[in-house]
């Protein structure tokens, strides 16, 4: 199981090499959203999270899930955390 | 392997009038396969026969048992006829009854000394189409020992293999599988694509390979049977071909031939109709539609990339997204990068999986539907 620290590099890597070098990992925080801070839209978010499933070995489960409380990256970190089935 | 001429004896054991059920087989089993359909096809022309290939070789689709209210009236057999299942646009297969006559009717006699190498399961509709067009033909049919690509080739080339009926998928793998060089060396005289769109790239491969012979692609359904032909070396259906009584075309884009659906979206650009791809294909991103071919040509054109295949993956935010398999030396970062550029956001990947193998119908198309796990 990786822990939100990890998740949050590989998120920040990801951010990285979707915004095509525009972003570097190290610009990226974990109070800083996603759209609004980090300039991703809906598509570069799915591929993000597609990346980490992907990465993480998982399927997110969308049940219940309230996208609009997970703005950040933190947030999505946290969010990925739970999801791992050790979790 | 076999050579299947008009010389071969018509089996006896069949029931008259009734459902005459094909089992499908493996690999293995395919020349027995085709030597049996060949014996039917054959009786059928000459006595009313009902010809139904089995849906139960299908692990997907339900048995015979569960289609028995949609089932063709096995009485009163006067015409031959052809029964094949389809999947349509429903997911509910169905099954399909053709006019043997009429379907002979459309097919245009060939040249008689044709030796045509069979590339289709035979029972599949493309399978039988060139099964029927050899009959008509009353040219020869080499039946391979199997589908590979290797068994192919060497049957072309131990048969003299001088007509082929082809998806472009299956020319790909078979460049890959036995090189430029061995298929240069086949004696092809006529080149036929079907199944999927032949795409400019692929046509031109063709006619690099064998610039002698003649290079066509075909639009056909298992629904509807052959609809036409097009041997002028370019991609896409001229539109003078699409149109007429029997065509008609949805909103977005979907063929209807006799009031019946396709479940092929096409598009019209400069004259023609490009097809985009099977509408379960069309990948659904956020409402937008892609087609897996308009990202499978651009990632084809990038060095390193040998074979790939788009397909559809779940998005919780989404709905789906683009998801691409490919085979070659390319490394992910940069193929992805490259896809970046060339296609527009929508279509870009969200994932990218380099892969040993490139999943394949046994129709000899891409695989594009089924998902893989991440």
């Amino acid at each position: 199981m990786k822990q939100a620290d990890a998740i949050k590099t590989y998120l920040a890597q990801q951010i990285e090499e979707i915004k095509l070098g525009a972003v570097t990992a190290g610009q990226v925080s974990g109070d800083q959203r996603l759209i609004q801070d980090l300039g991703l839209d809906s598509l570069d978010y799915a591929t993000c999270l597609l990346g980490c499933e992907k990465w993480l070995g998982i399927k997110v489960r969308e049940e219940g899930v309230d996208w609009s409380q997970i703005q950040t990256v933190d947030q999505l970190a946290q969010f990925l955390e739970a999801q791992q089935p050790d979790a | 392997m076999i050579l299947l001429d008009d010389h071969q004896p018509i089996p006896d054991a069949y029931t008259p009038g009734g459902m005459y059920r094909v089992r499908v087989g493996t690999d293995e089993r395919l020349v027995d396969q085709a030597r049996t359909l060949w014996g039917f096809a054959r009786r059928a022309l000459r006595d009313p026969l009902e010809l139904a290939l089995d849906p139960l070789a299908e692990p997907d689709i339900p048995p015979l048992a569960d289609l028995e209210s949609t089932r063709p009236a096995q009485t009163g057999c006067t015409r031959s006829t052809l029964t094949l299942f389809s999947s349509g646009t429903t997911g509910t297969p169905k099954p399909l009854q053709h006019d043997l006559a009429s379907v002979m009717q459309r097919k245009r006699a060939g040249e008689t000394g044709a030796r045509w190498l069979l590339t289709y399961a035979p029972w599949r509709w493309a399978g039988l189409s060139v099964m029927l067009h050899v009959l008509k033909s009353q040219a020869i049919l080499i039946v391979p020992d199997g589908l590979g690509p290797e068994t192919l080739v060497r049957a072309a080339e131990q048969a003299g293999a001088t007509h082929v009926s082809l998806t472009p998928s299956f020319l790909r793998r078979m460049e890959l599988t036995c090189g430029e060089q061995a298929l240069r060396t086949l004696p092809l005289q006529q080149v036929t694509f079907g199944g999927e769109a032949a795409t400019q790239p692929v046509l031109d491969t063709a006619g690099r390979l064998w610039p002698t012979a003649r290079i066509s692609h075909v639009y056909a359904s298992t629904e509807a049977g052959d609809v036409c032909a097009v041997s002028d070396g370019k991609a896409g259906i001229p539109q003078s071909k699409l149109t007429g009584e029997r065509f008609g075309f949805t909103e977005d884009g979907e063929l209807t031939i006799d009031g019946r659906a396709t479940g092929d979206l096409w598009e019209l650009r400069d004259g023609r109709y490009l097809f985009l791809g099977r509408r379960q294909e069309m990948i659904n991103v956020g409402g937008a539609k892609v087609s897996p071919y308009e990202v499978e040509s651009a990632a084809l054109a990038i060095a390193g990339i040998i074979e790939c295949r788009a397909y559809a993956v779940p998005s919780p935010l989404l709905g789906q997204v683009v998801a691409l398999d490919y085979r070659g030396e390319a490394d992910e970062k940069t193929a992805l990068r490259t896809l970046r550029e060339k296609l527009p956001k929508i279509a870009w990947p969200a994932q990218i999986n380099r892969v040993d193998t490139i999943a394949m119908t046994d129709a000899g198309k891409t695989q594009r539907i089924e998902r893989q796990n991440p």
